[in-house]
């Protein structure tokens, strides 16, 4: 637990002392596994960039999207052109599984590609691809007890590793 | 920046790398080991081609040795909660019929399947898990024999035997496009208290449309399904 405050913390802090530029953008992401908004900072004179998201998956045993994940991903634009680029960034999270059989509240990193379309000529709305990979994985317990019968029994949580992912950024 | 990002990078690897959940064992305990065998991850048509590996419906449970249920030690959740995603209303009693009627709970519809409104307990109700699976069991008065035995099954296992095309009232119907395929397989071993440890054996498959709570020896026509497990052993802790 006093990990996860750590990283939660630390988190929060990559995103505030990042300094903006005007081209922000906000993102609803969809994969088969995730629903996410993002919230992305462009750092001034630089093609790095920073976002935070907060979603819900549906990759615990009840396959309902009701987890909810969270996570940063710092990266940066490769190659940049008039109306598309091509970006790549880093992915870390926490992901909180949520069904009535077991706790595993789980970590995760990643990389992550992706393209980027602009749409119109003010570049306000963009159209974009991620794919890439994670890792997260985490131990259970469960036990079961009777009068006749004491059970207990481990198994693992692992998050699907394969990222693809549509979305839809505005950008201001 | 760089520093906060290799800082977050560092507690997350740190984070993953979290303590690995131990069971811990007494005098008398019980260790069952299930190994996963080659067939253990089956082919699940989606659609447009893809699939997904999917593992098998298993339960295990306890008897006495004149075959009288006791309780359940551990069962898949799709089977212990219809938990079917898209079934279509289909209840799929040939997933684990001997189970079902070992068990012997008749539900609202009159089939043998816990419901949605009735699952089983949670703590004995479970994920099918992608690889080995370790289960310890404490038994409150253990001494006299008992039997284990376990149930596994996976659904659309067909086979030249159990055909998906076979129809309602063939002898080899198996729920029909969706169905079973080849039929769940049956294990089982007595263990003793004086005894150390042991190996389920096969001892043959149920229902092929889940109909009946017999056990059929006959294992010519299974294929796939008899590698769906390696091996399962008991070892009781001294």
């Amino acid at each position: 637990m006093k990990h996860l405050r750590i990283t939660v913390a630390l988190l929060l802090f990559s995103v505030i002392t990042g300094k903006a530029q005007n081209n922000n953008r906000i993102s609803a992401e969809f994969s088969g596994n995730n629903i996410c908004l993002a919230y992305q900072l462009n750092f001034e004179k630089t093609p790095v960039y920073s976002s935070v998201y907060v979603g819900l998956g549906n990759q615990d045993i009840n396959s309902k999207f009701d987890d909810v994940l969270f996570g940063i991903k710092p990266g940066m634009q490769f190659i940049s052109f008039a109306k598309s680029n091509i970006f790549g960034h880093l992915n870390a999270g926490i992901y909180f599984p949520n069904n009535k059989y077991y706790d595993a509240v789980t970590p995760f990193v990643g990389i992550n590609i992706g393209y980027e379309k602009f749409l119109g000529k003010q570049k306000k709305h963009s159209l974009f691809i991620e794919t890439g990979y994670i890792y997260g994985q985490r131990e259970y317990m469960q036990i079961y007890e009777s009068d006749i019968l004491y059970v207990s029994s481990t198994d693992k949580f692992k998050l699907f590793p394969v990222i693809f992912s549509l979305a839809y950024g505005f950008n201001f | 920046m760089k520093a906060n990002i290799l800082l977050i990078i560092i507690f997350l690897l740190t984070a993953c790398s979290c303590e690995k959940e131990i069971l811990s064992y007494s005098k008398g305990d019980i260790k069952i080991e299930i190994e996963t065998g080659e067939q253990w991850l089956h082919d699940f048509h989606l659609f447009l081609g893809i699939s997904k590996k999917n593992s098998p419906q298993f339960a295990v449970w306890i008897e006495d040795t004149a075959g009288n249920y006791i309780s359940t030690v551990f069962v898949t959740e799709k089977t212990a909660t219809e938990g079917w995603i898209a079934n279509k209303g289909n209840r799929r009693k040939e997933a684990l019929p001997y189970w079902c009627h070992q068990r012997g709970v008749v539900y609202d519809d009159g089939l043998l399947l816990p419901t949605k409104e009735n699952p089983l307990p949670d703590g004995i109700t479970g994920a099918s898990p992608k690889a080995d699976k370790e289960l310890q069991i404490s038994i409150t008065d253990f001494t006299e024999p008992m039997v284990i035995k376990a149930e596994f099954n996976h659904s659309v296992d067909f086979n030249d035997f159990f055909p998906e095309n076979a129809q309602e009232g063939d002898d080899n119907y198996s729920g029909g496009e969706m169905g079973s395929g080849q039929p769940a397989i049956v294990y089982a071993v007595t263990i003793y208290p004086n005894q150390q440890q042991a190996y389920l054996k096969l001892i043959g498959h149920s229902s092929i449309d889940g109909s009946d709570g017999m056990v059929y020896p006959d294992l010519e026509k299974l294929t796939t399904s008899k590698s769906i497990i390696k091996q399962i052993s008991t070892v009781i802790i001294k």
